[in-house]
């Protein structure tokens, strides 16, 4: 049994793995439909990914007998409706012999961590300092072009730059003869890329607010923060840019 | 809503967008506010001019003109943002003015007449009429609800 927790972008991420049998999915669509929760036409159409989530419907159990803690088909439809009443997700991975993990991802309702404040045109942006390598400043002519894509050279490597004004369709983006440009290092997993803006203001520590749920959909913000002068500036969620 | 039904009255905030009228149940307005400087959310539909910072709490704020598809005006000193609670949002709307609070009996209340073609018929609960004007009551719910969401979500 192993319990691991880390901070994903604007969640918490929590991993509970086991090294038991695993999950088998043959066994959850029997019992699912013995138990009518799926029709056997429905069950056809079912990945592997969606035979294991019918664990966290109401009604189900593969316990062959009600005991004092299990066989209700309760437990896991709290744990999931639980989850989610905070706004967070459970998946479940699993391999036959191999054992399963239960992944929990819970939002950071409030956190406050350390970010760099840029500006693009008047508008201010929040990266956070964990996704950021460096900062670098260049002129327009050490910017090449890959097959169209812009690119720059790093200390010998190859890095791509991102427009960040035109990715955000601000009202100017840089005025082309500018005599440097700033580039902000960022990094998520594997992949880094230069995001090129107007300035660089500061960093700073902020307090991640929630957009709300009507602006969920939008994951290329992992919040908005307030500034000193209470002024709202959207966090860019450096993972999905990318 | 059935409260008000027993009393036979509907309590509503009478708002303006250009020279029509509208009404929403007083009981979803949290407050109304002047117009402030709004941050915008890149790549977000034309009707949701932005986020503000209303005491510490980041709301966002729709145009309504915008999102019913009607004619835009500049803003001037009457323009205000109706702070709106809805289901779980909570949400600004800017609207031309806000006019007054009254009650309407619901027996001045009539079902939506198949006439209003740029705003769809879902977002309305019934027209109230009032002598010679006539409010256009809003269901917030579905203005807020974003069957469109799948335009967020496309966008994103």
């Amino acid at each position: 049994m192993k319990l691991i927790a880390y901070p994903e972008g604007n969640q918490v991420v929590i991993r509970v793995d086991d090294d038991g049998k695993g999950i088998n999915p043959e066994v959850i669509l029997k019992k699912a439909i013995e138990k009518g929760l799926v029709t056997e036409k429905e069950a056809e159409k079912l990945e592997p990914q969606d035979i294991i989530m019918l664990i966290f419907k109401p009604g189900f159990s593969t316990a062959e007998k009600v005991t004092d803690v299990s066989g209700r088909g309760v437990g896991m439809d709290v744990v999931r409706t639980r989850i989610e009443s905070l706004g967070g997700n459970i998946s479940v991975q699993s391999k036959v012999g191999e054992g399963s993990s239960f992944i929990i991802r819970l939002p950071l309702t409030l956190a406050i961590i350390q970010a760099l404040l840029i500006g693009l045109d008047k508008e201010i942006y929040a990266i956070p300092l964990s996704s950021i390598e460096e900062t670098i400043s260049l002129s327009p002519e050490d910017i090449k072009t890959i097959q169209d894509k812009e690119v720059i050279l790093l200390r010998g490597n190859v890095l791509p730059v991102i427009r960040l004004g035109e990715m955000l369709e601000a009202q100017s983006s840089q005025v082309e003869d500018e005599q440097s440009l700033y580039v902000v290092v960022v990094k998520t997993g594997q992949r880094r890329a230069g995001l090129m803006v107007d300035t660089l203001i500061g960093q700073q520590e902020i307090v991640i607010k929630s957009l709300g749920k009507l602006l969920n959909g939008y994951k290329q913000f992992a919040g908005a923060t307030i500034l000193g002068d209470g002024r709202v500036a959207l966090i860019l969620d450096v993972a999905s840019l990318l | 809503m059935t409260e008000n039904r027993d009393n036979g009255e509907l309590q509503l905030v009478v708002f303006k967008l250009g020279e029509e009228e509208y009404g929403v149940e007083i009981i979803q307005v949290q407050e109304i506010i002047r117009v402030m400087e709004t941050t915008r959310v890149p790549k977000a539909p034309n009707y949701i001019r932005g986020v503000i910072n209303l005491r510490g709490k980041v709301i966002p704020v729709i145009d309504l003109k915008k999102r019913f598809g009607l004619a835009d005006s500049e803003a001037d000193d009457q323009t205000r943002i109706m702070v709106v609670e809805v289901q779980e949002y909570t949400v600004g709307m800017i609207v031309d003015c806000v006019s007054e609070v009254l009650r309407l009996p619901n027996n001045a209340i009539e079902p939506t007449p198949p006439v209003f073609s740029n705003l769809s018929d879902d977002y309305i609960r019934g027209v109230g009429k009032l002598e010679e004007r006539l409010l256009i009551l809003l269901d917030l719910d579905k203005v807020l609800a974003f069957s469109d969401m799948s335009d967020l979500e496309r966008v994103s």
